[in-house]
This record gives C-alpha cells, sequence and structure tokens, in this order.
C-alpha cells in the first residue's frame, strides 16, 4: 500500500507538471511552488537512493550522508565538460540539475520494483518514512500557516550564500572555499559542498531565490524528520513515541543552531550527523570518511559534530558497566557544572582569546550570565524541567542504557562549549533539542503508563514545546517585521534596483556602494561586486559616512582605500538608498559601530541630503539616475 | 510503588510545564501595553496610548544644587545599540544602549519581565571629582504634560488609558519643572547604578 502511495504521488507530481509545461511553458517552472518543492524534495533525498539502489546499504546511514558527494562529482564533471568543449558553466550546469531529477526517478523506480521482488522492503522503509514525516508535515503546517507569512525569507545568510552559486554559474568560477568566488565571507568557515548543492536549488535552473528559500524551509523539516524518526524507532522501537519524538524535537527553536528551521551550512552539517550517528561501531575508516565529511561542510559545526561521533566510538560504545556508566556520567555533570561556573566567573574565549574578531563585528557576540542561561532557557523551555527528572531517573538507573548515554554525553559536551564561549557559542546549542528530547521521551516510555495516559502526556509534551517553539520563532522574526508588516527580509522596495542592476550590470572592475543591507540584496540578486555587503567593515562604514557628510576629493579616496574594497577597483558607483538617506536624517549611527545594526526598511529618499554629493558627483563626472523613490544611482 | 511516584511527579512536573509555557506566552504578548524602539539616540518605550517615555543619556546631569552643573553625556564619541537583529540572534528579550562620551561611558539595559513590567538598569561610570552633595541625576521623560502623583512610594500618572507606575522607588527623585520628567538622584560615585521597574498599563 505505502509502495502505491508513493508511486502514485510521484506520478502525480510529474502529471502536473507537465501539464503546466505544455500550457504555461517550460519558463513558469522558476517560480513554481510545486516544481521548486518537487526540485528540493528529489536533491536533497536521491543521495538515501543512490545508497540504497546502487551501493545496497541503509537508506539512512554513514552511507547515504557519503552519497551526497555525488553533487560536488556531478559538479566537477560539469566543468570538465564546460572545459573540454569551451562551453560556460552556466550552459553545462542546467542539464546536471535536470540529470539529477531524472536520476531519483529511475533509482525510485528501482528500488520499488527490485524490492517488491525480493520480499518487498520498500513498502517497510517507505511505511517508516511517511510515518516520519507525518509529524513533521503538522509542524510545517502550523509553522507557515501560524507563524510565517506567504513567501518570507527569515535568513539574511541565505542572501550570503546565494552569491557562490551565482559566482560559480555566471561568472565562470570553480571555487573550492567561499571567499575564492565572494568577498562576503569574512573567515572561511566551509568549503563549497554546501553552495553546490543550494545551485541546484536556486542558480542553476535560474529558479526564483526568494521562492526557493520559503520553499527551502518548508521542505527541509521534512526531510530532517526522516533521520530524526530512525534514530528515535532504534531508541523507542515504537512508531507512536518516535513520532511524538519528531514533533517535539521539530518543536524546539534553537536560536543561533537553527537545526530545523532553516538549510545553511551548518544545519546540513547536523542533518549528515542525523544521518550518521545511528550507525553503531562504526570502523575507523568509516568514521575517517564521516569526519572528512562533516569537516568539509562546516569547519566548526562539522569538526565538533565529528568529535562527538568519534568521542562515541571511542568512550560511550565501550561503556559495558553500570559503574562504568555513573563514573562517566557524574565527570560530565561536574565538568558542565565546573565550566558553567568558569562562566559566571566571567570567563569566556571570545573575551580572552578572541578580541580581534570581536574588534571586528563591533560587540560581544554571547550572552552572559545570568541571560545566558536565560537562553538555555528560552530554547528548552519547559522540555528543560522533565529532561533534568529523565536525567536523575537515567543516572541512578539500575540497567545500562545507550539512549541515556549518547544523548546525554552530547548534551552535556554541548553545554559545557556553550559556557567556555568562543563567538557564536549559541551554536553549541545544536541538537540540544533532539538531545532532551530523546532523554524524555525514554524515561517517559519507561514509566509505561496506559493508552489514555500515554496519549495525554504525548500531547501535554507537543503543546508545551508548540508554545515555545511559536514564542522563540516569533520573537526571531521581530528584526524581519518591516514597517508596514511584512515579516520579511526581502523588502519589495530593493526590487526596483535589483532589476535595474540586472538589466544594466555595472562595466568591470566596478565596485558599488551603499549602506550594508542594499549591498546584500543587490549583491545576491543581481549578482554585482559591493563591499563585503552586510558585512561591510566598521572602518569602511565610517569612511562611507564621511564622504556621504562632506563629499570631496579627500573623503572620496579615503573610501576608496578603504577596507574591503576590491583589489583592482578602477570605479566606484554609489546607491543612496531610502536606509542612508533616513539614517542621516534621524543621526541613526547604530550601523556604523556593529555589524549587525542592519536597518531593514527603505524610507523614501529625502533628496536634500544627496544635494552636496549630487555635486561631488558631478566632478567625478557621474550621472544621477533615479531608480524610485528609494534609490539614486550615481554612474 | 516507586513507580508510582515517579510517575505523579512527572504528571506534576508536566501540569508546572504547562503553567510556565502559557505564562510565557502571555509575556510573548506584551506588545499590548508597549514597545521599546532602541534607535537613534536614547531608548523609548513607545506606549499603546501613542505617547512615549524616554530615556535619554543626552539629559543625565551632575549636580551639587548650587555651583555645579555638568552634562557627562551631551555630546557622545560612540553609540552602541544592541539591535533586534542581535535580540532575535541572541534570543534575549532585553534591549541595551552602551554610549561613551571620550572617558565616560554609560549602559541602560531595559528588559520586559512581562507585558506590563519593564526593569530598567542604568549603569554609568563617570570621572568627576567629588564635591560635597555632588549627585548623580537619570531622566525619564514623558511626552505629554502630566501630573505626577508620588505617595512616597510609588510615583504614578495617568494618561489617555495608560496608566504608568515607577514601583517602590526608593531611590531619592522629583518631577521636573515642566511636569514631564522624574529625576532619579543619587550621591555621586565613579560607577553609578540605577534600578528600578516601570509598569505601565493601559486600557
Amino acid at each position: 500500500m505505502f509502495d502505491l502511495i508513493a508511486i502514485i504521488t510521484n506520478l502525480g507530481l510529474i502529471i502536473y507538471l507537465l501539464v503546466n509545461a505544455l500550457t504555461k511553458g517550460i519558463g513558469t517552472f522558476s517560480t513554481n511552488y510545486v516544481f521548486i518543492g518537487y526540485l528540493i524534495f528529489t536533491i536533497l533525498t536521491l543521495p538515501n537512493l543512490l545508497s540504497s539502489v546502487i551501493f545496497k546499504a541503509k537508506m539512512i546511514g554513514l552511507s547515504s550522508a557519503l552519497c551526497f558527494i555525488y553533487y560536488p562529482i556531478q559538479f566537477l564533471i560539469a566543468w570538465g565538460i564546460g572545459k573540454a568543449f569551451g562551453v560556460a558553466f552556466g550552459e553545462v550546469l542546467p542539464f546536471a540539475t535536470v540529470f539529477t531529477l531524472i536520476l531519483w526517478n529511475i533509482l525510485f523506480l528501482i528500488f520499488i520494483f527490485k524490492n517488491q521482488k525480493r520480499e518487498d522492503m520498500s513498502e517497510g522503509v517507505i511505511k517508516d518514512l511517511i510515518m516520519g514525516i507525518i509529524p513533521a508535515i503538522l509542524i510545517v503546517l502550523f509553522t507557515f500557516i501560524l507563524i510565517r507569512q506567504p513567501n518570507s525569507v527569515v535568513a539574511l545568510d541565505y542572501f550570503q550564500h546565494l552569491t557562490i552559486p551565482n559566482g560559480m554559474f555566471f561568472n565562470n568560477m570553480l571555487c573550492i572555499t567561499p571567499n575564492q568566488c565572494s568577498g562576503l565571507f569574512l573567515q572561511t568557515g566551509y568549503t563549497t559542498f554546501y553552495h553546490i548543492i543550494l545551485g541546484n536549488i536556486t542558480t542553476f535552473l535560474q529558479i526564483d531565490p526568494i521562492r526557493a528559500f520559503y520553499v527551502l524551509d518548508i521542505i527541509s523539516p521534512i526531510i530532517a524528520s526522516i533521520p530524526i524518526y530512525a534514530i528515535f524507532k532504534k531508541f523507542t522501537s515504537s512508531t507512536i513515541w518516535s513520532q511524538v519524538g519528531v514533533a517535539v524535537t521539530l518543536l524546539i527553536f534553537v536560536t543561533g543552531a537553527y537545526e530545523f528551521v532553516f538549510f545553511i551550512p551548518q544545519t546540513f552539517a547536523i542533518l549528515l550527523f542525523l544521518m550518521i550517528v545511528k550507525e553503531q561501531k562504526l570502523s575507523w575508516w568509516k568514521l575517517a570518511l564521516a569526519a572528512i565529511l562533516l569537516f568539509s561542510t562546516h569547519f566548526i559545526i562539522g569538526a565538533f559534530l565529528a568529535v562527538l561521533l568519534i568521542g562515541k566510538r571511542i568512550i560511550i560504545e565501550n561503556i559495558h558497566t553500570k559503574k562504568g556508566v555513573l563514573s562517566y556520567t557524574l565527570i560530565l555533570l561536574v565538568s558542565c557544572v565546573f565550566f558553567g561556573f568558569v562562566n559566571i566567573a566571567g570567563f569566556s574565549i571570545e573575551k580572552f582569546v578572541q578580541t580581534d574578531t570581536l574588534a571586528m563585528i563591533g560587540s560581544f557576540t554571547n550572552s552572559y550570565f545570568p541571560d545566558n542561561l536565560q537562553v538555555i532557557w528560552n530554547v528548552l523551555g519547559s522540555l528543560s524541567l522533565i529532561a533534568v527528572l529523565a536525567i536523575i531517573a537515567g543516572i541512578f538507573k539500575r540497567k545500562f542504557n545507550q539512549a541515556f548515554l549518547i544523548p546525554f554525553s552530547f548534551l552535556m559536551i554541548g553545554l559545557i562549549c556553550y559556557f567556555i564561549a568562543p563567538t557564536y557559542a549559541n551554536k553549541f546549542l545544536l541538537l540540544s533539542g533532539l538531545y532532551a528530547t530523546i532523554l524524555t521521551i525514554e524515561f517517559l516510555q519507561s514509566l509505561q503508563f496506559k493508552l489514555l495516559m500515554k496519549a495525554l502526556v504525548a500531547s501535554v509534551l507537543i503543546i508545551i514545546c508548540g508554545i515555545g517553539y511559536f514564542v522563540q520563532y516569533k520573537n526571531y522574526l521581530k528584526f524581519y517585521t518591516q514597517e508596514n508588516g511584512t515579516v520579511s527580509a526581502f523588502v519589495e522596495n530593493d526590487r526596483a534596483i535589483i532589476d535595474y542592476l540586472k538589466r544594466n550590470p555595472p562595466v568591470p572592475n566596478t565596485v558599488i556602494i551603499s549602506d550594508p543591507y542594499t549591498q546584500l540584496m543587490i549583491e545576491s540578486l543581481a549578482n554585482v561586486p559591493t563591499v563585503q555587503a552586510q558585512y561591510m567593515q566598521l572602518k569602511t562604514r565610517q569612511n562611507l559616512l564621511n564622504y556621504l557628510n562632506k563629499p570631496n576629493s579627500d573623503t572620496y579616496e579615503s573610501l576608496l582605500l578603504s577596507p574591503g574594497v576590491p583589489k583592482g577597483t578602477t570605479n566606484i558607483e554609489f546607491i543612496y538608498s531610502g536606509r542612508i538617506s533616513s539614517s542621516l536624517v534621524n543621526e541613526d549611527k547604530g550601523w556604523l559601530y556593529n555589524m549587525y545594526s542592519l536597518p531593514l526598511n527603505n524610507a523614501n529618499i529625502d533628496i536634500s541630503t544627496a544635494s552636496s554629493l549630487i555635486e561631488d558627483q558631478k566632478r567625478l563626472e557621474k550621472d544621477v539616475y533615479k531608480i524610485s523613490d528609494n534609490f539614486l544611482l550615481f554612474r | 510503588m516507586k513507580n508510582f511516584y515517579i510517575k505523579l511527579l512527572t504528571i506534576i512536573v508536566l501540569v508546572v510545564s504547562i503553567i510556565i509555557s502559557v505564562k510565557s506566552y502571555y509575556s510573548y504578548t506584551q506588545d499590548k501595553n508597549f514597545q521599546i524602539i532602541n534607535k537613534k539616540q536614547s531608548l523609548i518605550i513607545q506606549l499603546s496610548n501613542g505617547e512615549y517615555l524616554e530615556i535619554a543619556s543626552k539629559n543625565d546631569h551632575i549636580s551639587d544644587g548650587k555651583d555645579i552643573e555638568a552634562k557627562p553625556f551631551e555630546s557622545l564619541t560612540s553609540i552602541q545599540k544592541i539591535s533586534s537583529f542581535q535580540n532575535s540572534i541572541s534570543t534575549i528579550n532585553a534591549y541595551s544602549e552602551n554610549v561613551q562620551s571620550n572617558e565616560n561611558s554609560r549602559i541602560v539595559k531595559v528588559n520586559p519581565i512581562d507585558q506590563a513590567r519593564i526593569l530598567v538598569e542604568i549603569s554609568a561610570n563617570t570621572k568627576y571629582t567629588y564635591t560635597e552633595n555632588l549627585k548623580y541625576n537619570i531622566q525619564v521623560d514623558y511626552s505629554n504634560k502630566i501630573t505626577f502623583n508620588d505617595n512616597n512610594k510609588d510615583v504614578f500618572f495617568e494618561d489617555e488609558g495608560c496608566k504608568v507606575t515607577i514601583p517602590n522607588t526608593t531611590i531619592d527623585h522629583k518631577i521636573s519643572d515642566n511636569s514631564q520628567s522624574v529625576i532619579f538622584s543619587q550621591k555621586y560615585q565613579l560607577q553609578e547604578t540605577f534600578r528600578f521597574y516601570i509598569d505601565i498599563y493601559c486600557k
């Protein structure tokens, strides 16, 4: 039956898309939600099919995680073909994405029909997949009906990362690390592994990026629910408790980590980790492969997750006695408490070691006592109370239990890293929701409630986490709430300048300077170079303001020599935005002192604030173009 | 038997969790009475009646009541605001402003406790020579002219459907001549800290 559901759904989607292609033309696919959703789902699940059909391995495991390497390999082949035949990347890459779609369908059919011949294995696998994604679909409906607005993009990271596939596609560049393709990455934090996948989702088929990001936020928790369900199923052997586990895990909004909210490099690393962590007693070479894979996805989070896997293999999987469990858990607990006190005493890595980074950013990136404890409470909410109860019960349990030891260890290590507090320590709370949920579910299951009580307890758990999730998510969205009530990082007023620059790109060796937020939008959506977009350095921001206040040859030269202006720049074009104008009118200088002070709203320009700039730009033989009420372009 | 007590304890914890969760939801709906605006050169508590309370560093003054009158933050050399973007990524629902004027510095932290109460903490580091009766004064301004009531315990006023109370004020305070500001005073120290609550209830 489940086989049939899967086949009919896929066939229905294909027929719908074919009819659409015939009636409305294939060009409409770039904005068609169904096609975008289908594309994202196939791209993110192809590795599972590759693992099962080609490598005869588990659908969710190390093998499926490693199969994501398909995308860099495919990309390199496309690059090789392009080089061999003298064809630009932009002409080869769309075929690569289309090939992926076809390959997925072929593998899907093989998976169903080949397995039917041998004990109908696919039926069981698809049943598990459907059971796992049902709670995820419900959470997604809750999120996208009650929390998110249609077409909203609520992570600036998406715009930043989009510049990489854009650079590859439009500028014919092969980049191993992001900063080879874009000036928006102040530090090298990952390879372009993630960006190649993002390119397949957006740029390579010229999909509308705003819609792609929106649909990506819908699909990615559903994809994540598959390995999460498998993890719970392994620990609980119960479908219902596993479904509750999936629902509760997805309802924990970890600000900073965003595991199941966005699809960005760190959450991609987490997805891979979830596939791998289920595996028991990985051999050393498999462990090495897993570590390399995770590290290449995210140099910090990936490395952290790799350390957890290694720790699991070396320590946790070798503890077999109750005495060993007790000593180990106490050591971890005491360490966590110790580092908590060290933090309260004032120590943190960012304060004492990463002073240069802090100077560049302009403020601390972490909260400190008591606010940092408040952060943990805000993230886990009331679930933490039950998790604490589960931990106490787990420590004093007579029998050794891996379902306790693994999540407990990972939770404690994450908390220790959070208290040591390197920059952006919030990220180390990643998966704390999953670990706390495993502990809680395992504990509740062990109490053996009767059916009615079990349903009541599970419902209460989902409700309390749902409330916390709603509040956390809504608080997160405050920054993205525009003056007109729209909640999105994309401001509709910005479309005018993006469209203009797409039609009239600047000449080579030109860099465009504007306020950091406008720079981010035009660099990612119009593919024009800016001065490090939202990461425009504080010194450069000051020089920009100096020039705007007193436009003359001296201040202009200072601006030209500012950090972040690409070498070889021979021409600067100004975009005078409503954001700059209102900053000058209101003397709002917050954006000069802190990299994260980004004004979102773009007001109409007060032309009187730009009069001296217009005069000075005449000296540089630049004409002024009024693009809209919000933008003046000096070209 | 042991399992029974654990089950009972679990149910109690779940009930407590529900209460806490519902409370946190109500705390989230704090916009009913006020919104905090942390832009430009002050911190503004916008009331739902259209008026606002403002805490501005430029109004801080040091005086001995006779000859000395200094404004340590009249001209600022640096302003750092914890933006709502940072609030979003750090999950802390507090707003802060860190200003500097040469070697003087001042931090304000405004933390909405729930939908009707705000905790205000102001710490100022200044370098003035101490003289007798020297006091450090801060101001909470209201955008409208109103009548302040002071019962030696709470300072409060009502205006256009909103009641604003500064409860249990142990800090010396007085009302400004224009009847638009409450001025809090403390004996001058190099490091000065003011901590008080503001309760806001709008119909």
